[in-house]
């Protein structure tokens, strides 16, 4: 019975076979052309096999007695989730809302990523943050971006 | 004398008052979030990036390369007071000079590192400028086939001389060229994975990958670490050394300097080599061994030297060929992309304001750090007790912001995020990302080559081997896999990356 040994090793390869083979098939869609006239879906249809055949090769040493046991290192879901969210939220309201309250909503979402959130700290966080935003690419680098809601401002 | 008269030239365009003041102001932003614990130069660069793109094309790449050197400074000041390396070279840094640190010696140990830095980066600079002329007319023998071979020689270089994993460094590199391919392909205007979106189509914007993937992902495993308080070393001591710190570091600054210079000119991770490189040479000069690791000046002077050296010599690839070497130079070639100065070797002819004006401000930069750094140690220190919970939402709000303002979308935004969430699993399955970067930056210059040599030839492959550069470049780069293969140089490789943990 073969052991697996390198579970990183083994998911990155999936991941890598996943990728790759996903970048091949769409590739197919474009023109692939001849080595001499090469069409846009030539190189990426060879890179995508290839970086499935590392993916095959990755995996596939995951089970070899050579290579170091390690687990997949756990994922801070909590941090995953604040963070990616919270910059989600900031992208999904910043034309409609303006830029002072999608800022606030992005500290305090992207906040809850620490275990032990205080709330004191991150209002206070939030003043400064707005003020040397409001400094920086309001006044300083002229970002055309609105402040207020768009139902608030002028 | 031609040589005087570029030097010349450069200082002319670094000295107006206006590049000065942004040549001073990136060191002071770089050395300002470098300095930030676990916050390395390509995070720095990648966040600072935007506030670059206003400025005009001269000043916004000085600027730019203000911020790299103060960010590695930063990063030396972080390594000595509170031994949290920012960046893979400056684990060498933690060695002695956080021992100098608790030994009392924080002033000496800063100033050391300051002034060997300096030097090393006098030196450095001198020899892009000698070397800049000679290299870019021998690159005016490449055709495509030999830009190929050499991009494919540097690439390879990356895998080899990075930590971890070959093959999934090699695969890094692989999905990287791939993203790079994503956007409208010059040649037949088929818009390729845009998946219908118009944001798409200009292709991923290589910011946005590194804010995502070194921004972002960086602070969802900083926020697994950090919580438990760092000591921080406050009681500075004199900022002088003394006789004997001055003998023992001032030939290790001469020798690290050397290394440095030489191994930075190499694509990959130049800069961590030649810390390590220099590291175990003068350890091996030394007398006394032993006192490696319990504060020895030279086992700091050496290395700090060697990796300011490197950072300034691979600059070289970048400049004469418009090849990036590393992640840094990656970011720098996108900068100028967006500036519309196509990197390579025409840049020096067509733009000679701009590159002998960024050659010259290297010199300038290091001479602001020196000058800026050791008085302002005191607010460095601050900086350092700031708790990790109030910084990591500002670097939040940069991020966001930042990668907004490039393209004013914010599609790109949301992009932002996904490139994060990818940035955090790959680094959970333990993929390193620099290689990512590097393929996605080398991506559309490699597919513009390959055709291009594919269509001189008819479609024959044999004419990168029938060429002699292009030959020579692949053998190159085939020694470096089959040298890393072989079982005692493995174990070697794998010995001086597991000094870093």
């Amino acid at each position: 019975m073969v052991r697996m040994r390198s579970r990183q090793d083994f998911w990155s390869g999936l991941l890598f076979i996943a990728l790759g083979a996903g970048f091949a098939f769409k590739a197919t869609s474009y023109p692939l052309g001849t080595a001499a006239q090469m069409g846009p879906g030539f190189l990426p249809f060879w890179l995508g096999l290839g970086l499935s055949g590392l993916g095959t090769l990755i995996a596939v040493l995951a089970f070899s007695p050579n290579s170091s046991i390690n687990p997949v290192s756990p994922i801070n879901w909590r941090a995953l989730v604040a963070i990616s969210g919270s910059v989600v939220i900031f992208g999904l309201t910043l034309r409609s809302m303006g830029l002072i309250v999608s800022l606030t909503l992005l500290i305090s979402a992207g906040s809850l990523a620490y275990r032990n959130v205080r709330w004191k700290a991150v209002a206070g966080n939030t003043v400064f943050l707005l003020l040397f935003s409001w400094l920086v690419f309001i006044k300083g680098l002229q970002l055309s971006v609105p402040l207020w809601p768009i139902w608030i401002a002028p | 004398m031609e040589l005087l008269e570029h030097l010349f030239l450069g200082f002319s365009v670094a000295l107006s008052p206006e590049n000065l003041a942004y040549a001073f102001g990136g060191c002071l932003l770089g050395t300002l979030i470098g300095v930030l614990p676990g916050i390395g130069p390509v995070p720095t660069i990648a966040l600072l990036l935007p506030i670059t793109y206003i400025l005009p094309p001269v000043a916004g790449l000085i600027m730019l390369a203000g911020i790299y050197y103060g960010a590695q400074y930063g990063g030396s000041t972080t390594a000595i007071l509170v031994a949290l390396p920012g960046e893979t070279s400056s684990v060498v840094t933690v060695l002695d000079g956080h021992q100098m640190a608790r030994n009392g010696r924080a002033g000496a140990a800063l100033s050391i590192a300051a002034l060997g830095s300096f030097f090393a980066g006098c030196v450095a600079t001198l020899i892009v400028a000698a070397f800049a002329t000679p290299l870019v007319k021998l690159s005016f023998k490449f055709s495509s086939a030999e830009y190929f071979s050499l991009m494919v020689l540097g690439l390879v270089a990356a895998v080899v001389l990075a930590s971890g994993s070959i093959t999934k460094a090699l695969a890094m590199i692989v999905l990287g060229l791939l993203l790079g391919m994503v956007g409208t392909d010059i040649n037949s205007g088929i818009a390729r994975y845009d998946f219908g979106l118009p944001a798409l189509q200009d292709g991923v914007d290589f910011a946005i990958v590194a804010m995502g993937v070194f921004g972002l992902a960086e602070i969802m495993k900083n926020l697994e670490i950090r919580g438990n308080s760092t000591k921080i070393t406050e009681r500075l001591g004199s900022l002088y050394p003394n006789q004997q710190e001055i003998r023992q570091a001032g030939p290790a600054v001469l020798r690290g300097t050397a290394i440095g210079s030489l191994l930075g000119i190499l694509p990959g991770a130049g800069t961590v080599l030649s810390s390590f490189a220099s590291y175990t040479l003068e350890k091996r000069m030394s007398r006394k061994p032993a006192s490696f690791g319990t504060g020895a000046p030279a086992g700091l002077a050496g290395p700090e030297s060697a990796n300011n050296a490197a950072s300034q010599t691979s600059f070289i690839p970048l400049l004469t060929l418009g090849i990036p070497g590393n992640a840094v130079m990656a970011l720098m070639i996108g900068a100028m992309t967006i500036h519309s100065i196509q990197p390579g070797p025409q840049v020096m002819s067509s733009h000679p304001e701009l590159f002998w004006g960024l050659i010259a401000s290297m010199w300038l930069g290091n001479l602001i750090l020196v000058v800026l750094n050791l008085p302002l140690v005191g607010l460095w220190v601050k900086l350092l007790k700031i708790p990790y919970y109030l910084l990591f939402p500002a670097i939040l709000v940069f991020c966001a912001i930042g990668v907004f303002s490039v393209n004013l979308n914010t599609f790109d935004v949301v992009l932002l995020a996904l490139f994060a969430v990818a940035g955090y699993v790959l680094s959970r399955l333990n993929c390193e990302a620099a290689p990512l970067l590097l393929g996605l930056v080398l991506g559309p210059m490699l597919e513009e080559n390959f055709r291009r040599t594919l269509i001189v030839s008819r479609g024959d492959f044999s004419i990168f081997l029938t060429r002699p550069i292009s030959l020579g470049l692949l053998l190159t780069a085939l020694v470096l896999v089959i040298a890393v293969a072989i079982p005692s140089v493995r174990n070697k490789r794998d010995d001086t990356f597991v000094a870093e943990d």
